[in-house]
């Protein structure tokens, strides 16, 4: 379950009038000085991924063969062209199917709750700067010292049937539901878990919006509410994106939030695709979930460098 | 915008970084010369011995020598090792040094097997010399250990012979425990005796009994594999055993069906992760009745985790499944006197003893060679004559197809 960051392309530098041309020398040393961090990734992260992948499609023998003879099931290509039967015996799989389709719908779910609720506290803390605001941001950020697991299993307790949650409803004659082994308690874990870093982002955004502007368009008849639309959103799109899609990309690949505090059936695809690994012994049929998720997260990292390629168009053309 | 891109790469860069730091760390715990993960230091280990070894004395007259052994599952394990028996055999053999390698729940446990077997299929030496528990039991079943003779560990004599006869001797067992029947005895006052009982009192009290999910952990696994072995042949049932042979698993439908069918009634149609998720519903009186691992629920009780009111009987007709844990000396193993000696000094009294006493873990050799305090430690219970589970791979056929077909 590996979550590859993708950066964006730096944009092109544009040829100034000072630039005088360097000689080739240096050029080779840049190169040379590049190289670790490249090939660093091509041997640790490139090649075990085009093997990995390499393996879904029937690729068995190999540098994959310490895996397939230790597999209770493996689909083998024969000859050289791939097979699909691996992809074919995963999506033909009720409960892969079902799982995925509660690893998007958790992921969506979770990104639009996160970001309202990062709005909502960093712009409380932007337009008031009181004390409310203080503590809102400070409570926000706390589950970022908080380890994953700790913090998961408090959750689980507390959304128990005997958990506080409902002893408190009970005392005061209301059944509160149990969130506890259910979806929502995913949610709910996933959104406590992505918050921090949400809120220092988006109000690191605000904050770089200057006063002047909100002043001007408040001087100019604007509402509170106008100002935030018209002036402070535009300007806190590309964190925003940034939040959405981390978010997106870590809560579509978690593991320790869903098993502890998930369902047994359907679950999300992290508790699946470790299942099928380790316990149901099928590491081709992981695979092919690692590669869907693989995919998945790309899509979302696309979306990314869209919106920064957008964004660094934007201030070329506003500078 | 030139910051996003900045912490974009800085993002990538931390995690390559820690990418490569986990795999280096991993090779070097692993390559039997390291010292970060050496339980003894060797310098001052001659001292301690000079003082006098408190536990029993080395069995072996083997050469000095280090080895690197690999053991996995749960805290208690790992404290037992850590805690108790380590150190007492650094005591007892000072001319061994052991490179202790532990793999909490046993979550590396595949890529371990991986390892041993790329270092067999090449010719190198495996980074593993010797194996407990998941790791020796895959290691045996794919051949990849040595055989034990009794010149290697004379005590092998002493051990229960169907457990040793499980891996024809290419595994040895050096403690075991079984699965039980756990309930509140406030809630429950004639807990169920057979199988079909236990399974007409879970339907009669809807929300009042679960099980982990077998992926997750044994006592769940027992609970689903007893159900389904209360519908297979006695001479299949060996088969699944001992082997892979999928083409019987069409005897599991109509047990699979009877657990379907139980899952309304399951505590909140969940069945949670872990054998500890569910001794914890039990100990918060969520649940009233729940299977559970003999040594957890005993080392619970012991801790006050569950209250005196636990009580644990076991069912019959089948009864839960049991077993032993393994230990093995991987084959190709340059270390395998030392290895020996170790599992020798194991099997002696005194230390099957202090398994019994730290984890509540049965012992492998019989109840009567025990010292005397730990000798009526189960109260009867029947620590050697356990119904053993079904082979590896038939147990990942088995939580693959109860994954599909029972929750939900």
């Amino acid at each position: 379950m590996s979550v590859s960051v993708l950066t964006a392309p730096a944009p092109t530098p544009t040829p100034g009038p000072t630039r005088r041309p360097r000689p080739v020398g240096s050029r080779w040393s840049m190169l040379v000085m590049a190289s670790p961090p490249v090939l660093l990734v091509i041997v640790f992260v490139g090649v075990p991924i085009v093997i990995g992948i390499a393996y879904t499609f029937g690729y068995t023998g190999g540098l994959n063969s310490v895996a397939t003879s230790l597999s209770v099931s493996v689909h083998s290509a024969v000859g050289w062209g791939p097979t699909f039967d691996a992809y074919r015996s995963v999506f033909a799989d009720s409960r892969f199917r079902g799982d995925l389709g509660v690893t998007l719908w958790v992921t969506a779910i979770t990104v639009a709750v996160t970001v309202v609720l990062a709005w909502a506290v960093a712009l409380h803390a932007r337009l008031t700067g009181g004390r409310l605001g203080r503590v809102l941001s400070g409570v926000a950020v706390i589950p970022l010292f908080i380890p994953i697991v700790i913090g998961a299993y408090a959750i689980r307790k507390f959304y128990l049937n005997t958990g506080f949650l409902v002893s408190v409803g009970k005392q005061l004659g209301v059944t509160l539901p149990a969130w506890s082994y259910h979806t929502s308690g995913i949610v709910i874990g996933e959104t406590w878990a992505s918050l921090p870093f949400a809120v220092l982002l988006i109000s690191s955004g605000l904050s770089a919006v200057p006063d002047a502007l909100i002043d001007a368009a408040r001087d100019a008849g604007a509402s509170r509410a106008r100002a935030v639309w018209s002036v402070m959103l535009p300007m806190t799109t590309v964190p925003t994106v940034i939040v959405a899609t981390f978010t997106g990309v870590s809560v579509m690949g978690s593991f320790t939030i869903p098993y502890l505090i998930g369902p047994t059936a359907p679950t999300m695809l992290g508790v699946t695709l470790q299942q099928t690994y380790a316990a149901y012994q099928r590491p081709q049929n992981a695979q092919v979930m690692a590669v869907v998720l693989f995919a998945l997260a790309a899509g979302i990292g696309a979306l990314y460098i869209w919106a920064n390629a957008r964004a660094s168009r934007s201030t070329a053309v506003a500078a | 915008m030139r910051s996003s891109t900045v912490l974009a790469v800085a993002v990538a860069a931390s995690l390559l970084t820690v990418s490569a730091c986990s795999s280096t760390s991993t090779a070097s715990s692993a390559s039997p010369g390291s010292s970060s993960a050496a339980v003894s230091a060797g310098s001052s280990s001659a001292a301690v011995s000079a003082a006098g070894a408190p536990m029993s004395g080395c069995p072996s007259s083997a050469a000095a020598d280090t080895f690197t052994f690999s053991s996995d599952g749960d805290v208690n394990v790992q404290n037992l090792w850590q805690q108790t028996l380590l150190p007492a055999f650094k005591k007892a053999c000072p001319q061994f040094t052991v490179n202790f390698v532990f793999d909490i729940h046993s979550a590396n446990a595949n890529l371990n097997v991986s390892k041993i077997a790329a270092a067999d299929k090449v010719g190198q030496a495996p980074p593993i010399d010797v194996a407990d528990d998941s790791v020796a039991e895959a290691a045996a079943q794919a051949g990849l250990t040595q055989k034990i003779t009794a010149a290697q560990v004379p005590a092998i004599s002493e051990v229960n012979p169907a457990a040793l006869a499980r891996f024809d001797s290419a595994a040895l067992p050096y403690r075991g425990s079984s699965v039980l029947l756990a309930y509140d005895s406030t809630k429950v006052a004639n807990p169920p005796k057979t199988l079909k009982d236990l399974l007409a009192w879970i339907i009669a009290n809807p929300g009042q009994f679960t099980y982990n999910d077998p992926s997750s952990g044994g006592s769940g696994g027992s609970f689903v594999e007893t159900v389904l072995d209360s519908y297979v042949s006695a001479a299949d049932l060996t088969k699944m055993q001992s082997g892979y042979t999928p083409a019987l698993e069409s005897q599991w439908a109509q047990g699979f069906t009877t657990l379907k069918g139980l899952t309304p009634s399951i505590y909140q149609k969940v069945y949670p992760n872990g054998n500890q998720a569910v001794l914890d519903l039990l100990g918060k009186g969520e649940i009233s009745m729940a299977p559970v691992w003999s040594d957890q629920f005993l080392a619970a009780k012991g801790q006050g985790q569950l209250g005196a009111e636990y009580k644990v009987t076991q069912i019959a007709d089948p009864s839960f499944t049991g077993g032993a844990a393994y230990l093995a000396i991987i084959k190709g193993s340059k270390h395998a006197a030392a290895g020996a000696a170790f599992i020798q000094w194991l099997l002696q009294p005194q230390q099957q003893g202090e398994i019994v006493k730290s984890i509540a873990g049965f012992p492998a050799i019989s109840m009567t060679k025990l010292p005397t305090a730990e000798q009526t430690a189960f109260g009867g219970v029947d620590v050697q004559n356990l119904r053993p589970g079904v082979s590896s791979k038939m147990g990942a056929d088995m939580q693959s197809q109860w994954a599909a077909k029972v929750p939900g």
